[in-house]
């Protein structure tokens, strides 16, 4: 008990300079949070699918796709069944349905691409295929999170769907061909800069699973084949795709090497800043450790001089190590909190994921480590009255 | 300014490490802080980008575009889509000018007319004296211009006729508008070659707009592809920008904290001080013209660093960051670093300073 009384009450007698301690900390983690975010937002296009870039694929443009009876393709399985060792097919479609007294442009995609990428959104959230829910672009209707809006199905049944999202304008969305060259293809192909003004239409995004309504395979799909499948069986592949009416059919190793080299690219960019980071994050740690050690120091000379042990003094130091750890991380997480509320959403790029996490727990037992060991050294080593001297 | 380098000599002899510490921390901030700068002003250039577009679709002529030929093209374009046109600009080199003419036109059915909004804002803020080509006048090919005169002359026309590619206008009005003269675009023959054509919507660019000039233009003029910007990418240049402050505001509080626990180191020496009769004012001046010295010193040797090798590596990346810093911006940024810097020590200094010397001889 006396332990903690010595330890609240030295707390409170140099409160200034925990709370620099506090501010220093936090600001080391926050630091971390928004590096660790830019640089997953230069591959927040690249890394969903980067299972396809990765692998033997294909990056496909669908025209108006037709099977072997001559109907449209209504479901990525058709190709996945018909093509030669084909391990997954991600597409996206055209979903065949209109609103009441409004224009909007239909597109719904496969399960795993809903799972996988989610639009930057203005508002509400992202849909999954199983929901009642549809996500819409900015529109001239002033249609709302919450507001529900009849589809009407292939039977003329009206089914009603809730806004969960308002999508950003200009946000990349996939399954619209963008304008840029086909010539050397991206993952940003996969892509279109959706802008309500420059399309003219508004874009609904609808869950795939409906029968009510018919589903057509159009634009980018990516196909991933096995690792075994030999070039032969890859030209197979292609003519019998072509043959359902693929415009263009690019090698996924192709599209891995010019995307590798966009990304590194804008990499590139951030490093000056997270090299800073990470030069004033170690000075930060290391400097505060020192500091808040050597003051204490006299402290827990005088403690020891009194009939106190060390490991007690070390482990006043150890209470308060903890204080000021949990204290920022207090901090840390109320403002990364706020700048991931929905007011500061598309203001700041904040994405937290376990790798983060784990990266501001190491940052605070490194701290804690530092100044639990350096008084404990220092005190072992040196007898009190050359300590009391020299401090 | 002896007691400056004293105290200077004595931190990097008894707290080499600290010095280094610090010397870290002031490197690191300044380094950030240029390089904020830069990061600063592409964001907002992006920006500008970003909100600038739909505005126009540009293209550049190649050799078959002919004032005929473009007159086909734009006759050739769905009715619709002229509806949605605000106006259309082009240019061409006409003798005996220097420079390129610009025209601004509009199609009424078949017909090419003045642009109205142009007109309008002719008449409104760009007119000298005289009078802007009627309707008329344009969409029969008159041979009437516009010439340059001073802003606000209010003079008469001084020449009643001008010769543009060997042909005699008759001048009707004067502008400040433009050093070159304004003439009908009918007016020009068939043949003349012209050089860049921008299509300015009455809202914004659309996709089928930009598609139906693309595909009808058969080649004969070099269309730029619009660029739609991800939004996102602000959010990014946020991210980075509130990197930059916090990892100065580290950086700034760590030179603080260590160059107060230099001050506490220095008790004795500060005692001795004002018992000699040194009062608290000179004290803090002296502290401060040390901190002063230091800090200008890691500012100019990490500009150096910055302007040398940092700038060369960024400007792959952020391409126009060779044209945003110049002598001005460097000192610039120095007098904002230097005063803040100050400002923070002071207060620093004065609340480790301002201990009575019976405090300070005690504590000793």
């Amino acid at each position: 008990m006396m332990r903690f009384k010595i330890g609240i009450l030295d707390f409170k007698k140099n409160i200034m300079i925990y709370i620099f301690l506090v501010i220093q900390l936090s600001s080391v983690m926050i630091t971390i949070m928004l590096a660790s975010s830019s640089v997953r937002s230069r591959v927040r296009l690249y890394e969903p699918f980067s299972n396809y870039y990765q692998s033997k694929g294909l990056f496909s443009v669908m025209g108006f796709a037709l099977d072997e009876e001559g109907r449209p393709l209504t479901s990525t399985d058709y190709i996945k069944e018909k093509l030669i060792k084909t391990e997954s097919v991600a597409g996206c479609y055209a979903c065949w349905t209109v609103a009441d007294n409004m224009d909007f442009r239909f597109i719904s995609y496969d399960d795993e691409i809903i799972e996988k990428y989610s639009p930057s959104l203005k508002k509400g959230k992202w849909l999954s295929n199983d929901s009642h829910n549809i996500v819409v672009t900015s529109n001239k209707y002033n249609i709302d999170v919450g507001d529900e809006i009849p589809l009407v199905g292939k039977n003329g049944n009206k089914i009603i769907f809730t806004v969960s999202g308002i999508l950003n304008d200009s946000t990349p969305v996939p399954g619209i061909l963008p304008d840029n060259s086909f010539e050397k293809v991206s993952y940003k192909h996969f892509y279109c800069n959706y802008n309500v003004n420059y399309e003219e239409k508004p874009l609904i995004i609808v869950p795939k699973n409906y029968s009510e309504f018919d589903y057509s395979i159009i634009n980018q799909l990516l196909i991933k084949f096995y690792d075994d499948i030999s070039d032969e069986e890859i030209n197979k592949n292609i003519s019998y795709l072509n043959k359902m009416g693929t415009n263009i059919n690019t090698d996924i190793s192709s599209v891995r090497e010019t995307s590798d080299k966009i990304v590194k690219n804008e990499i590139i960019t951030l490093l000056p800043a997270i090299i800073s980071s990470a030069a004033i994050m170690l000075v930060s740690i290391l400097c505060s450790a020192v500091l808040s050690t050597k003051r204490q120091i006299r402290n827990y000379t005088i403690c020891y001089i009194c009939g106190s042990r060390w490991k007690t003094c070390c482990f006043i130091n150890f209470l308060q190590t903890i204080a000021v750890s949990v204290l920022s991380l207090f901090c840390t997480f109320i403002i990364l909190l706020l700048l991931s509320s929905e007011k500061y959403r598309n203001t700041f790029y904040i994405y937290i994921q376990i790798t983060d996490i784990a990266a501001i727990i190491l940052t605070l037992f490194t701290y804690a480590v530092l100044s639990f060991s350096i008084p404990f050294f220092i005190l072992r080593k040196t007898n009190p009255v050359s300590l009391l001297r020299t401090n | 300014m002896k007691y400056i380098f004293k105290n200077l000599k004595s931190f990097i002899k008894n707290d080499i490490i600290i010095f280094l510490v610090a010397f870290v921390s002031l490197f690191v901030s300044s380094m950030v802080l240029l390089f904020s700068y830069g990061l600063y002003n592409n964001f907002n250039n992006e920006k500008k980008e970003i909100e600038v577009f739909p505005e126009t679709i540009v293209g550049t002529g190649t050799e078959q575009l002919t004032k005929s030929s473009l007159i086909d093209f734009l006759l050739s374009i769905d009715s619709e889509i002229i509806d949605q046109t605000d106006m259309f600009y082009c240019s061409a080199h006409i003798e005996p000018y220097n420079n390129d003419l610009g025209f601004r036109f509009s199609l009424s059915g078949k017909d090419i007319v003045n642009a109205d909004s142009f007109v309008k804002n002719f008449n409104s803020n760009l007119k000298n004296s005289g009078r802007y080509f009627s309707d008329e006048e344009m969409s029969q090919g008159s041979k009437v211009a516009v010439i340059y005169s001073e802003p606000h002359s209010k003079e008469n026309i001084s020449e009643p006729f001008i010769t543009i590619d060997n042909e005699k206008y008759e001048v009707i009005g004067t502008t400040w508008f433009s050093n070159e003269p304004i003439i009908p675009f009918t007016s020009l023959k068939d043949n003349v070659k012209i050089d860049y054509i921008d299509i300015l919507p009455k809202t914004s660019v659309t996709r089928n707009m930009f598609y139906e000039y693309y595909n009808k233009s058969n080649g004969i003029i070099e269309f730029e592809q619009p660029q739609i910007n991800d939004v996102s990418d602000i959010a990014l240049n946020n991210n980075l920008i509130m990197m930059s402050v916090l990892i100065s505001i580290i950086s700034g509080v760590n030179y603080a904290s260590l160059y107060k626990y230099i001050l506490l180191k220095r008790k004795k020496e500060l005692a001795v001080f004002r018992l000699c009769g040194c009062s608290l004012m000179r004290v803090i001046v002296i502290y401060l013209a040390e901190c002063f010295f230091i800090t200008t010193s890691v500012y100019i040797f990490s500009g150096l660093f910055f302007d040398i090798y940092l700038k060369k590596v960024i400007s792959e990346v952020l391409e126009n960051i060779n044209e945003m810093y110049s002598m001005k911006i460097y000192i610039l940024i120095y007098i904002i670093y230097i005063t803040v810097s100050i400002i923070l020590l002071f207060i620093a200094i004065y609340r480790a300073t301002k201990v009575q010397i019976k405090n300070l001889v005690s504590e000793e």
